[in-house]
């Protein structure tokens, strides 16, 4: 899933934000579970079926309709050629999966099919749907049940973290900011990172430090010089400049995944 | 400590799925060194359940997959690694030759750098060219280039409001860093000259021209070539030359 095996030209592994969903979408039509999906956020497709097959869509905040009826959550669809999909925005959460059953022929850099976007400049423009596009997939005899496959885990905005690098570089008054109160969601936030309401200060005798550019992941909880805690998410940098004080859990990525601008979240400590 | 090459190294968890490996040699360069040869060896041997790995100026993030092989297991397997490790092991990289442009439009912090260095822009363009560079680190970005060894004088402050567009292939100083933009991006470092070509080739087998280890220096040249060398290859313009 996505692109690992480049972050030492800078390359972030990227994929599906929330690939718990991304799995289980691909599972419900029988693929293997990296096939490519359709990743949405805030607004849906339509879509017109051209071939029979099996549709899933996974995730939070849209529900899928078939022909204008609305399909039940978490279940696959079967669907006809000129049959109408239309993927409508909900309230909770804010991304979704659409899978299609079989091998998808698409443009791939690096492995991947996953869009990856720096500064103005798309990658990989093939990878960002526009309307009109194709979907073209082969169908493939049918798979193996997964054996790796985890349970849809229900949304929570608790999001578990260890201590990260810089940890020590707050100190108690710090500790409580970040770890003892609900924190929110504030633009712009993205798939390379989730900025958030804090305003939190270093140890006094860090405040003027500067750190030698070193490793950050998707999930690192990074504190500007004007104390805004950012949560790095799947299209984050590579390396980094600012202290590192947490990093997440790798399965709160997805709850992550799932948080719109607005949204609260609570962070705790792995341990305490 | 390493007793044969004295250095400090400390390997943590950060997170549930990486080790985060400081180095300390004494000096950025011997890091580095540390830092290349322990990548490499841990990359060239696979590493077992071992994804990825971010090197930088004095530290190496691994990734690894918990499912197949378990954090205390490879932080001490790092230990012994490092226990062995021969910084002459490593690569030498390539040595590059690049040809740049410091003229307008390219200099666009030629102003304010003449300001806080006290000096005029020739001689910073001079003691710019006058030195190898070393390449740290490649990431931030895809093909965004740390390069190390830039000279006391041209230490600079970053600019306190970033650009919103920094041009692709700009080159920039910051602190006591240089780097190179691949892409047009977000950036806050000083900007002083460009390349007339580009770093980070999308298509390429390998995207990003240049390595951690490699050595770069600049030639600066006019305005009329710089326009006439962007509408070639840059396969002919420079050329890799493995160092000895």
């Amino acid at each position: 899933m996505g692109r690992p095996g480049y972050t030492h030209m800078g390359v972030p592994a990227g994929g599906a934000l929330d690939r718990g969903a991304m799995q289980y979408a691909n599972h419900l039509v029988n693929n293997a579970l990296a096939t490519p999906v359709l990743e949405m956020t805030f607004t849906g497709p339509r879509l017109t079926c051209l071939e029979a097959g099996k549709v899933a869509l996974v995730g939070g905040g849209f529900n899928l309709l078939v022909n204008g009826e609305r399909q039940a959550e978490n279940q696959a669809a079967w669907v006809c050629a000129g049959d109408e999909l239309t993927i409508k925005s909900s309230d909770n959460g804010c991304r979704s999966y659409l899978a299609v059953s079989g091998e998808w022929r698409v443009k791939r850099w690096l492995k991947s099919a996953s869009a990856l976007r720096v500064g103005s400049h798309e990658l990989l423009p093939e990878a960002v749907w526009q309307s009109g596009d194709v979907i073209d997939t082969r169908d493939t005899s049918v798979k193996p049940w997964p054996s790796n496959l985890l349970p849809l885990r229900p949304a929570s905005n608790r999001i578990k973290v260890f201590p990260g690098p810089e940890y020590d570089w707050l100190d108690d008054s710090g500790r409580t900011q970040l770890l003892s109160k609900p924190i929110t969601v504030v633009d712009p936030s993205n798939r390379g990172g989730l900025r958030t309401d804090t305003h939190i200060q270093l140890r006094e005798d860090k405040r003027k430090s500067e750190m030698i550019s070193s490793g950050v992941q998707p999930g690192t909880v990074q504190l500007t010089h004007a104390g805004q805690a950012i949560i790095l998410m799947r299209d984050a940098q590579t390396i980094g400049g600012y202290p590192r004080l947490l990093q997440c859990a790798s399965q709160s990525l997805d709850q992550l995944a799932q948080l719109k601008v607005g949204d609260q979240l609570m962070l705790s400590l792995i341990g305490s | 400590m390493n007793t044969s090459h004295s250095f400090n190294i400390t390997v943590r968890p950060f997170g549930d799925s990486a080790l985060l490996v400081d180095i300390d040699a004494g000096n950025t360069d011997a890091s580095s060194d540390v830092v290349m040869a322990l990548n490499n060896q841990l990359v060239q041997q696979r590493t077992g359940g071992l994804i990825q790995t971010t090197p930088s100026y004095n530290s190496l993030l691994v990734y690894f997959d918990p499912e197949r092989v378990q954090q205390s297991v490879l932080q001490t397997e790092i230990n012994t690694i490092a226990d062995a490790i021969d910084v002459k092991s490593i690569p030498l990289g390539n040595q590059w030759s690049l040809p740049a442009c410091f003229d307008e439009p390219y200099s666009l912090d030629r102003t304010a750098l003449e300001g806080e260095l006290s000096t005029d822009w020739q001689s910073i363009v001079d003691s710019f060219c006058a030195v190898e560079y070393r390449v740290h680190a490649v990431g931030f970005l895809p093909g965004f280039t740390y390069l190390g060894n830039l000279p006391k004088a041209l230490h600079c402050n970053r600019m306190l409001d970033p650009r919103t567009k920094v041009p692709s292939s700009s080159i920039a100083i910051a602190g006591t860093q240089a780097g190179i933009y691949p892409f047009d991006s977000p950036g806050g470092w000083r900007i002083i000259g460009r390349l007339p070509f580009p770093v980070f080739q999308i298509q390429a087998d390998q995207p990003a021209l240049f390595h951690p280890n490699d050595r770069i220096c600049f030639k600066a040249v006019t305005l009329e070539s710089f326009i006439e060398l962007e509408e070639r290859p840059v396969e002919s313009l420079i050329q890799p030359v493995a160092r000895q």
